[in-house]
This record gives structure tokens, C-alpha cells and sequence, in this order.
């Protein structure tokens, strides 16, 4: 079966994006309620931190040193030519028993130059299904694409947009993460307004709440903020957007695994790693029909 | 202060004593029952009570309804049904109450169902009203936060907090006396805020908030 391909997605810098994206992926890869899952990771923000994580300095210089990056197949569209996805991939986890694991596309600093060409020296609309055509032939490979999004309307957040089926919106409560969302939607629209068909774009597939603070006033506003918006999106869509549960609480014990460069599901079992377990049945529960 | 305003606060602290015998006799039911508290959990726990059920009595006149014996019958009814389904009873109070429980002074589970207990005895302040309760359809079912929370999609409160998004601050405070008790109650849960006292301050917070609930969502 095809893999299922999210976009970790907020024009709000520092909503969970990477957290999300990488203990999601670790978790589909490694827990014993999911092991076996072949994940493949996408880091489309030019900041790397998702490459960081997974690959730490060291590995990440010898990565880009052997051209192991989305790097080279933006750059490949430059010259107006294709490198296969395998010759960027970088294995980061494997898992004998079970066949499962995490491989990576990396994303190298050098792609900040590459931003401030939208086109790629080509057509703008080729230009933006680089990803979506390099991850076609591994398609059947995986079950899980994970792509992690920078935080703006680049070039990679376009490619994103089209490779992925859904996006996934992390969020934190507060007011600037929600106008992210209301913008997720309205650049989707007329992105996807620019293509022949519309439904090639990813559509907005639901929210991850990070950070929640319970029992804290802002956070009960913010979420009560959230849930008007989404109920108007679905109805402007006629899809509803989905709210994952449950909330990701607020937890050193996420700064210290990040900080270590450890998944969480690699941890000692606490309660925000619950959270996170959880959340991933919901999205794998979500999205289980569809193709 | 006029001389009836005077009548209504001195009848209503009236009220107190029988009420608060009638907590009381529920701590004491639930302290012989040390299978199931420990002594000083319950004795904390029916002191915080009693203060919570005064406080209310102060500044709900829906109080004046509650009879001691209205109240020792929803005691049982809400003990019966509690023992028969605890958890559809937390759902169902989950969702009537519409607000999460961090308003609890204590965050212990029997803290939490006994001031669930009054408040919804508050809102329907009969045995038959706690019983429809447990039978209550149709009734969105709450989403679990973390830990004992609850997050309820409550429509009919964020409908109200939009259209008072829209008033002027005159037009909401002269509209405060017609509005029903309960919606503000479960509108101030929405956003986050207690409403211990309609004082002023509160009903410019809540106006407050509900003006920032509707510009911070418009599309």
C-alpha cells in the first residue's frame, strides 16, 4: 500500500513542527503498537533542525558532504534534470525484527540560497513538485512520509503542498499560531487555485495541540479561539478538521529528550510521551482509509 | 440598600444553615465509608466543600429552590447513579458542567466529583433532574485533555460569546439581567474564567474576552 504522506505545517515559527515530526515518526517506527512501520522523513526547512535531530553535526556535514540532502534535488531541477530520491536518502534507523524503520531526506543550509529563487530557474510550477516526483517511485516503500515544513510560503512549503495528502497543523494556544492556520488555509486555496486540478494540493487534515497548559485561562481562550476557527474552515471545505487528541501537555521531559537528540518514545515512559503515543493512534486512526 | 434587597441577602444567608447540615450529613455518610476515603481526605474535602456550597448560596438566588430534602435526594441519586456507571456519570457531568474541573481546589478525584455534585445539583435542583442526567441523549461526547481534564465543544456557549463579541461593552452589561444564568456559566468556563461574583469587573472580563473570542477568529 502506498504510504501516507503529512506535511507538518504553521506559518507560526516554534508551534512543534519538528517535535511533531520527528517523535511521530519515531514513535510509527519504534513502539510496539505501530513496529514495523517503514517511515521516511522529509526536512523541508532549510534551518535543518529535523536533520540535526536525527543525524546530530557530525553526520549531518558527512550527509551534505555526499550530496545526501534535498539540497541536490532541488538542485538537480536547477539544471534541469532529476536525481533519484535513493542517492539522498540517509538510513537513520533500522529495526532487523521487524523490518521496520526511519530513513531521512535531510535538508542543508545551502537550500537558503535556493529560496530566494522560487522558480529554480525554471517554471515556478515545476518547480514546486520537485519532492512530489522524487518521492513517487518510493511511494510503495514506505507507509509513513513525514514531511517537516519551515515556517513560511517558500518554494519547500509549496513542494510540501503538493507532495503531501494532508497537512497537519501543530499549534501552541496563542492568538499568532491560530492566525498560521487561518493562513495555511487561505495560501492553500490559492495555491491550489493555480492547478488544473485543486485536489493535487494537500488539504488541511487537522491540529496537534503542543504545549497545552491546563487549567491555564490563556490557553482555555486560545483553544475555545481554535475550535470556532476550525468548525468555519470545515464548513468552508465541507471537510472537517480534525482536532488530535489528546492535547500535548507542556513537559521538560520534551526540551531534555530534544536536547539529547532522543525520541521520546525512546525514553523513560512519562506522561507527555503518552500524549504523543496517543496522538499517533489518533492520526493513524484518521487517516487509516485513506489512499 | 433597599429594605427588600436587605430581606432577600438576610433570607438567602437563611438558607445556609440547613444547607449546609445537609453537607454535613453527606460528609458524615462518607466518612463511615472508609473503604473508600480516608478520614482527613474527606474531612478536607467536606470542608471545601461547605465553603463552596456557601459561597454559592450567596450569589445564586436559584439556591432559594434547593430544600434540604431536595438536596439529601440528589445526594442519593447522584451516589446511585455513580455506582452504577462512574464513568458515564463523568461524561455526562463533563458535558452538562461544560468546564474543565481545574476550578477544584483540590485536584483529587473525590474533590472533583464532590464539586461536581454541587454544581450540578445547581443546575438541576431535583432528584428527577439528576436522574435525567444519567439518561441525558444526544449530548456531544467530551474530549479528553490531560490528566482530568475535559474539553467540551460546547456550540450553544460559543454562539453566545460571539454575539457578545459584537455588543459594545454598554449594550452587554444591559443585556446581563435577561441572560440565562447557566449560558454565562458555561461561557465563562469556555474562556477560562470563573464567575464567582457577577460583579462588574467580572462582566467586563467576560465581555472583554468575548469580543477577543470574535476578532481573534474572524476569517
Amino acid at each position: 500500500m502506498a504510504a501516507k504522506i503529512w506535511a507538518f505545517l504553521n506559518f507560526k515559527g516554534g508551534v512543534g513542527k519538528t517535535t511533531d515530526t520527528v517523535n511521530l515518526a519515531a514513535i510509527l517506527a519504534k513502539h510496539p503498537d505501530f513496529r514495523g512501520n517503514r517511515v521516511l522523513v522529509i526536512d523541508q526547512d532549510p534551518q535543518c533542525n529535523a536533520t540535526l535531530w536525527f543525524l546530530t553535526r557530525e553526520r549531518y556535514h558527512v550527509a551534505t558532504s555526499r550530496n545526501k540532502s534535498a539540497y541536490h534535488l532541488y538542485e538537480a531541477q536547477m539544471r534541469g534534470s532529476q536525481v533519484p530520491i535513493q542517492d539522498v536518502i540517509t538510513p537513520v534507523y533500522r529495526d532487523p525484527e521487524s523490518g521496520g524503520g526511519i530513513d531521512l531526506v535531510g535538508a542543508s543550509f545551502d537550500m537558503l540560497e535556493q529560496e530566494e529563487d522560487p522558480s529554480l530557474g525554471g517554471e515556478a510550477a515545476k518547480a514546486a513538485t520537485v519532492i512530489q516526483r522524487a518521492i513517487e517511485p518510493v511511494r510503495n516503500a514506505y507507509d509513513y512520509i513525514l514531511i517537516d515544513c519551515p515556517p513560511g510560503y517558500s518554494i519547500f512549503t509549496r513542494n510540501a503542498l503538493r507532495a503531501a495528502q494532508h497537512v497537519i497543523v501543530p499549534y501552541t494556544a496563542d492568538y499568532l499560531a491560530l492566525e498560521g492556520i487561518k493562513w495555511i488555509k487561505q495560501l492553500r486555496d490559492r495555491f491550489a487555485r493555480g492547478h488544473a486540478d485543486p485536489n493535487s494540493v494537500a488539504r488541511i487534515g487537522g491540529v496537534i495541540v503542543n504545549r497545552y497548559r491546563a487549567g491555564f485561562r490563556a490557553s482555555d481562550a486560545a483553544l475555545a479561539e481554535l475550535r470556532v476557527v476550525l468548525d468555519e474552515l470545515g464548513a468552508q471545505t465541507g471537510e472537517k478538521i480534525h482536532l488530535f487528541r489528546p492535547f500535548i501537555r507542556e513537559a521538560t521531559a520534551v526540551t531534555a529528550a530534544n536536547n539529547e537528540q532522543r525520541a521520546l518514545v525512546d525514553c523513560e515512559p512519562t506522561a507527555v510521551r503518552r500524549d504523543f503515543i496517543r496522538v499517533a493512534h489518533d492520526l493513524v486512526q484518521t487517516f487509516r482509509r485513506h489512499v | 440598600m433597599s429594605e427588600g434587597e436587605c430581606g432577600s441577602v438576610l433570607e438567602r444567608r437563611a438558607k445556609v444553615g440547613p444547607l449546609a447540615e445537609g453537607l454535613r450529613k453527606l460528609a458524615d455518610t462518607l466518612e463511615a465509608n472508609q473503604a473508600l476515603y480516608e478520614p482527613i481526605t474527606f474531612e478536607r474535602e467536606a470542608t471545601l466543600l461547605a465553603q463552596r456550597l456557601r459561597e454559592f448560596l450567596l450569589r445564586e438566588p436559584a439556591l432559594h429552590r434547593v430544600s434540604e430534602r431536595m438536596f439529601l435526594e440528589c445526594r442519593a441519586a447522584w451516589l446511585r447513579a455513580w455506582q452504577q456507571a462512574p464513568a458515564e456519570m463523568e461524561r455526562r457531568c463533563e458535558n452538562v458542567l461544560g468546564r474543565l474541573p481545574h476550578h477544584v481546589a483540590e485536584e483529587s478525584e473525590v474533590s472533583w466529583r464532590l464539586h461536581l455534585l454541587v454544581e450540578v445539583i445547581l443546575l438541576m435542583p431535583d432528584a428527577a433532574g439528576v436522574l435525567a442526567l444519567t439518561e441525558a441523549q444526544g449530548v456531544e461526547s467530551p474530549v479528553r485533555g490531560m490528566g482530568g481534564d475535559v474539553h467540551v465543544e460546547d456550540r450553544g456557549a460559543t454562539d453566545a460569546l460571539l454575539l457578545w463579541g459584537q455588543m459594545s461593552q454598554e449594550e452587554f452589561l444591559l443585556s446581563w439581567g435577561r441572560l440565562d444564568p447557566g449560558l454565562l456559566r458555561r461561557c465563562a468556563g469556555l474562556v477560562g474564567v470563573t464567575l464567582t461574583r457577577p460583579t462588574l469587573a467580572a462582566k467586563r472580563k467576560l465581555h472583554a474576552l468575548a469580543v477577543r473570542l470574535f476578532r481573534n477568529t474572524r476569517m
